[in-house]
């Protein structure tokens, strides 16, 4: 589909999840990629993603009319950069129920724009509901289940409930590596840019200290998690520009609720 | 028709008040009209057309307009509102003779 962009849309029903670190790759994949992404963060109050992005992050507060209009209209305005949304957990209602009221898929598909939703369950069983309810909400629009590697599977309880099942037989899958808590951390702690990271020069001494501060140690861990995950997303990007791309984990129809039930 | 577009509000707060106001109507219908985001409001008046074509994103010439998308969904959403209102009261029926066949039969 030439000439088409995406507007990634990375949810989950609670906070901690890894919805930022996902925004960030996908924002640090598309600038590698040669793009400049339209980026929001509803996280009015953290405001984590714009912290990574100062000079081209958007924070938008989903109370004020203003800024609901700054974000769709933005997202839904024919350009063929992409889009990058970190919905907040605080603002997952109301960023959905605005998504609804302006008929944004319909709008959006009519400029060749493809929205996408990113969807985090946790290990709680109402992430796992809010997660049927959301795909099922928007069947119009790709949905893609990320199964974030840092979480242990949720417990027995939780994996014998029905919206576990169906999110787990759901077909379109993200999978997120698992990333060293130390070097999570000092991501956190100095705000580093994937793509600047990637950009600079692998250390062949091994005991030069890099522009970043982190170990060599921690640069390999980084580097080696960057390239599984932006494996990953290229995988996922190509095959949503293709449509009659590979039968690979990402094409087909959905399983339903009533299927599972069958 | 209780019209709650600019916040009115219709003696809510005196219980005994509000039941002896709306006494003197007790066989009418009530309609409720909600509440419409100011600035959706605001931007459909000046924009000098219907609530429908503002939705539609057309200007008063029928062209493609450049009104928001945030903007015409509040107006949507009211929209549907208000027409359920009129649905459920049969509104049509009761404007046209089908009312009154209805009525005396």
């Amino acid at each position: 589909m030439p000439g088409a962009s995406h507007a990634g849309i990375v949810a989950s029903l609670h906070g901690r999840t890894g919805k930022t670190l996902l925004a960030r790759a996908l924002v640090d994949y598309f600038i590698l990629s040669g793009g400049r992404p339209y980026i929001f963060d509803t996280d009015a109050i953290e405001r984590r993603l714009h912290a990574l992005f100062p000079s081209a992050a958007h924070v938008v507060d989903l109370t004020i009319v203003r800024d609901q209009m700054a974000l769709f209209d933005t997202l839904a305005k024919p350009s063929s950069e992409m889009r990058v949304v970190d919905v907040a957990y605080y603002s997952f209602t109301k960023f959905f129920e605005l998504m609804r009221s302006t008929d944004f898929i319909l709008e959006a598909q009519s400029h060749d724009i493809i929205p996408v939703i990113f969807y985090i369950p946790d290990r709680n069983a109402d992430s796992f509901e809010a997660g049927v309810v959301l795909r099922d909400s928007f069947p119009d629009c790709r949905f893609i289940v990320v199964e974030n590697a840092f979480f242990k599977k949720p417990n027995r309880h939780v994996q014998q409930r029905l919206a576990y099942k169906v999110m787990r037989a759901h077909n379109r899958r993200y999978i997120m590596p698992k990333l060293a808590d130390s070097v999570v951390e000092a991501l956190e702690d100095r705000n580093l840019s994937i793509s600047d990271f990637m950009q600079q020069p692998i250390s062949s001494g091994g005991d030069a200290p890099a522009p970043d501060g982190l170990s060599p140690d921690m640069s390999v861990e980084l580097r080696g998690w960057v390239f599984k995950i932006f494996q990953e997303i290229h995988g996922v990007m190509t095959a949503l520009a293709n449509k009659d791309g590979p039968p690979d984990h990402i094409t087909g129809t959905p399983p339903s609720v009533a299927d599972l039930e069958d | 028709m209780k019209n709650f577009i600019n916040e009115t509000s219709f003696f809510e707060w005196n219980p005994q008040l509000h039941k002896r106001y709306f006494k003197l109507a007790m066989d009418a219908v009530e309609v409720t009209i909600p509440k419409l985001n100011e600035m959706a409001f605001e931007q459909a008046e000046l924009a000098g057309v219907p609530f429908s074509a503002f939705v539609a994103n057309r200007d008063a010439d029928g062209q493609t307009a450049n009104n928001s998308l945030v903007l015409r969904g509040y107006v949507r959403s009211w929209m549907n509102q208000a027409t359920s209102e009129y649905d459920r009261i049969g509104l049509i029926d009761r404007l046209s003779d089908r009312g009154v066949t209805t009525q005396a039969a």
